[in-house]
């Protein structure tokens, strides 16, 4: 469904990405890990067009999204959801208006009650109530401001999200709340999940398979089975360093 | 010398979308109108005070140039001459880049760096529509209004001023305005208007939108609009001056 290509990507002189190649199949929930600062949210907005690649070329369902055509990428961003690492909510607008945004104009003209009734759903699928819809997001606390990123991603029912560390800064219940959301829009919808997380304890319940990148390429991908049992040195830094983190905290 | 080949392609592109926008007006009327609302209330007191300021210092100078030389009339024409080709819409103009333009390019510089630019985008709505559109044309319909209101201070302030300062009566100051103001001056004025409103949002607009970087990033934009404003604004000036001169009056 997602086909990335030897994609190269240099920013601010520096190369991040050196050859990414990836492809996240259809139906599955993929889960992208990597170091602070690898590349995870870089390569993700080469999936959505937000970002073009210097070389190599990213294929979303068929079609090569850097060389797509204006109405083209429309036409796939309707069929695709996108959760921000900061959320990115319009601060100007309330929760309501921000989620109405998201939703074509023609499925709301069709039902008067369709819009309202689907904003009120996908904030309960994140774990909020309707108390939260004529709040602007700077009234709203980081972690709700995060999930209502999760709901304006999911709402118009894309069949390919791509999620940018959505469990990050959200407290424990909120976590397995969100990870349901994922879970769900995979068995309910058949979505296709792209999810950068750090979240590797959650790995084993949410994901498919494993990806891990490193030194601007995918250094190890495989089931989160493979991926713990893994002797890859990648892997085994990128987890001995976890490990180590939690270690200190601890 | 490339970057401002550059900065002419990437603005050529920006209004050559807001162009073709414009045909969806159901995606930026509203915003528009309460845009040209908030730009109109938001500058005027400023353009009140500065064009009501520069009528009075206009009359006085006039008053004392004139004085026992010309017919007292005279200084109703000559102020109306100044204020209404030059100091109305430039004094406006500069209201407009310090309250609207200078915000503009601090909201939107905002919104990039904080990605909500790309947000719109990812959910299919065009930034240029929903972000471009109503400001540029919100500048356009305030300024001409602001300017026109700028006229009235001004003239209204100038004549006060010249009757305390001058031995010009009432009567005669307005008689020079009227003579000078034959329907052209007016409309020049508000022509003006527009295109200072249009030249200051539209680049406020851009130069915010390519604001990279965090806050820093969208200070830089914020200085760097408002330079190119005001640099604008003095241009659009220097061209619109032969312009009045084409007109047989
Ligand atoms: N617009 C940009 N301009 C210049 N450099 C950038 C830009 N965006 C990202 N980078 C650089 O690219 C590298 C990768 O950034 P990216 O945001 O993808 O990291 P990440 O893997 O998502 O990290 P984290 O887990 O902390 O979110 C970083 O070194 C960053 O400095
Ligand atoms: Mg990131």
């Amino acid at each position: 469904m997602i086909r990335i290509e030897k994609v190269h990507k240099t920013l601010g002189g520096q190369p991040v990405l050196r050859g990414v190649n990836l492809t996240v199949r259809s139906g599955e929930v993929l889960a992208l890990v990597g170091g602070s600062g690898a590349g995870k949210s870089v390569l993700l907005k080469h999936v959505i067009g937000l970002m073009l690649p210097d070389e190599g070329e990213v294929f979303v369902a068929g079609r090569p999204v850097g060389r797509a055509s204006f109405a083209e990428l429309a036409e796939l961003r309707r069929r695709m959801g996108y959760v921000f690492q900061d959320g990115a909510l319009l601060d100007s607008l309330t929760i309501r208006e921000n989620l109405r945004l998201a939703m074509a104009d023609e499925d709301c003209a069709r039902d008067a009650y369709y819009c309202p009734r689907r904003i009120v759903e996908s904030l309960a699928t994140v774990n909020l109530d309707d108390s939260v819809l004529d709040k602007h997001p700077d009234e709203i606390s980081g972690g709700m401001r995060k999930r209502v990123g999760v709901a304006r991603a999911i709402i118009h029912r894309p069949d390919i999200i791509l999620y940018d560390e959505p469990t990050t800064g959200l407290d424990p219940q909120n976590v397995v709340q969100v990870n349901e959301v994922i879970l769900k829009a995979r068995q309910q919808l058949g979505a296709t999940s792209l999810m950068v997380t750090h979240d590797v304890a959650a790995l084993r319940a949410v994901a498919d398979r494993v990806a891990l990148l490193a030194d601007g390429c995918v250094r190890f991908q495989g089931t989160p089975g493979e991926f713990f049992d893994s002797a890859n040195p990648s892997v085994r830094s990128f987890l001995g360093r976890r490990a180590g983190a939690l270690a200190e905290v601890a | 010398m490339r970057r401002i080949l550059e900065h002419l392609g990437r603005s050529s592109l920006l209004a050559a979308a807001v162009v073709s926008a414009l045909p969806h007006p159901q995606h930026w009327l509203a915003g528009a109108f309460e845009e040209a609302r908030r730009q109109a209330y938001g500058a005027l007191p400023l353009v009140l005070f500065l064009t009501g300021l520069g009528g009075a210092v206009t009359s006085q100078q006039t008053g004392y140039q004139f004085e026992g030389v010309l017919p007292y009339w005279v200084i109703g024409s000559v102020v109306a001459a100044s204020v209404i080709t030059e100091l109305a819409p430039l004094l406006t103009g500069i209201a407009l880049v310090g309250v609207v333009g200078a915000r503009i390019a601090a909201e939107l510089g905002a919104m990039e760096v904080t990605e909500q630019v790309d947000a719109l985008e990812v959910i299919g709505r065009d930034p240029v529509t929903y972000l471009v559109v109503p400001r540029v044309l919100a500048g356009l319909l305030a300024a001409p209004v602001l300017v026109a209101l700028a006229l009235a201070a001004s003239l209204f302030a100038g004549w006060g001023v010249a009757v305390l300062v001058t031995p010009v009566t009432s009567a005669e100051f307005w008689f020079g305005v009227r003579y000078y103001m034959r329907d052209f001056p007016l409309f020049f004025a508000l022509i003006k208007g527009a295109a200072f409103g249009l030249s200051i949002t539209f680049i406020a607009s851009y130069v915010g939108l390519q604001a990279r970087g965090g806050s820093r990033g969208v200070g830089r934009a914020t200085t760097r609009a408002v330079v190119a404003m005001v640099s604008a604004l003095l241009v659009l000036d220097t061209l619109f001056a032969p312009l009045l001169k084409l007109v047989p009056s």
